[in-house]
């Protein structure tokens, strides 16, 4: 029995040392993250050129400026550059967002014109927001892919698909769903808009429009009950009036829609 | 304290050069074994066993300490071929890593083989100089492995 203990104490040890050892993060240490950073700016461009090629893209000054007064409060409530970030719109009926390597988001006029107000964008903007936050876009991106292949820059178009058509894992998905209400409560919004999101969504499920955005999560519903959950857990202080008065809003859907029928 | 009963208790007075030199050599060898066997674990466990095997017949001195240098061995063993197999799956398969965990752990485990072969280098050499003087050096848990293994043999 003395052997045996003692040889289960080393065995104790070892795990032990290991675990210690685990919590470093070596592949921060190694400096990989920094090759997977280049590769995410290479990959970003690529994607950017692709799309460029494909959609007309929204981008006068005014455009700009709205977009602008809704994403950076809720970047500076979190702490987060809003020099890192890009923000673009494109012309496509589909209702769709979506997040792309590099720190890029990508709305659709569709979208904007499907959302009812401001802090309802606020809502899709902090949820792929977590999805680069949290590296969801690369990590998705390399299991689906591998590195290789991305290393070697082939298939644009393909992941382009894969991006615009995001199909990130539920957990994922749930992560993302999570953390946009830890950043819209950081932005005194209210998380609820999440959920408001979720309820119109589901509303539109079964007419003609286009729910991309509706297609590539979890359904609706699912991600309603969950977020109810992470709300009911999270302490909402006080909510700021919205960035966006309801009437400056519509201006702007008008403006979007507007801009949309014209050809470039 | 049954056990206590069957260690050996070695005194340097008894022990002849030829003895002193031979269990120094054991754990020369298995250091050896180790070095040449890092790339494939089977060679330095198989290394141990062969020199094992030719000082069977040997004093009760020098098969015990083989034995303990033996063991130890088998031990490093089965963490080195692990450390091995892993390296060769992260060689040929590159994307499986390209997690933070998978690679963090991957990480990790290289630098737990890597520190413990050093604990292992360091006793055996120090033990190598020990038993080269005569000096009886018991191992955690390995000594009892051993006494347990060869004991009974040795005292009767
Ligand atoms: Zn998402």
């Amino acid at each position: 029995m003395k052997t045996l203990g003692k040889f289960l104490f080393v065995l104790a040890a070892i795990a032990a040392v290991y675990f210690i050892l685990f919590q470093v993060n070596w592949e921060k240490l190694f400096k990989l993250e920094e090759k997977q950073e280049r590769l995410e700016e290479k990959l970003g461009k690529l994607i950017n050129d692709e799309l460029k090629a494909s959609y007309g893209f929204i981008d006068d000054d005014s455009s700009k400026q709205v977009l602008d007064s809704i994403f950076s409060p809720l970047l500076e409530a979190n702490g987060i550059a809003r020099k890192k970030y890009k923000l673009m719109l494109i012309k496509d009926s589909e209702v769709n967002a979506f997040a792309l390597p590099n720190n890029q988001i990508v709305l659709t006029s569709g979208i904007i014109n499907f959302l009812d107000s401001a802090d309802y964008l606020s809502a899709v903007l902090a949820h792929e927001l977590a999805h680069c936050e949290k590296k969801h876009v690369m990590k998705s991106l390399i299991t689906n892919f591998g590195l290789d292949v991305l290393l070697s820059g082939s298939g644009a178009s393909e992941v382009t698909n894969f991006l615009t058509g995001q199909a990130f894992s539920r957990k994922l998905e749930q992560e993302a769903d999570e953390q946009a209400v830890d950043y819209l409560t950081k932005a005194d919004i209210d998380p609820k808009n999440l959920i408001h999101v979720m309820e119109l969504f589901d509303l539109y499920l079964t007419g003609d429009l286009d729910l991309t955005w509706a297609s590539t999560h979890p359904a609706p519903k699912d991600r309603k009950a969950y977020l109810q959950q992470k709300i009911n857990n999270t302490a909402v202080e006080d909510i700021a009036k919205p960035s966006l008065s309801q009437e400056q809003w519509e201006k702007f859907q008008e403006h979007v829609e507007k801009q949309d029928g014209e050809v470039d | 304290m049954e056990h206590q009963e069957r260690i050996i208790a070695f005194s340097p007075r008894e022990i002849t050069e030829d003895e002193r030199e031979y269990a120094s050599n054991s754990y020369l060898m298995s250091l050896f074994a180790l070095f040449v066997g890092l790339p494939l674990p089977i060679f330095n466990l198989m290394a141990t066993v062969i020199f094992y095997l030719g000082k069977r017949k040997s004093t009760p001195f020098v098969k015990w300490h083989c034995m303990q240098a033996l063991i130890s061995q088998l031990f490093i063993f089965f963490f080195n071929t692990v450390a091995f197999w892993w390296t060769i799956t992260y060689l040929f398969f590159p994307e499986r890593f390209a997690s933070d965990y998978s690679f963090n752990s991957y990480f990790s485990y290289i630098l737990l083989v890597l520190f413990i072969n050093g604990i292992e280098i360091v006793s055996t050499i120090y033990t190598a100089v020990q038993t080269r003087k005569g000096i009886h050096v018991r191992w955690f848990l390995f000594a009892e492995l051993t006494d347990q293994i060869l004991g009974h043999e040795n005292t009767r």
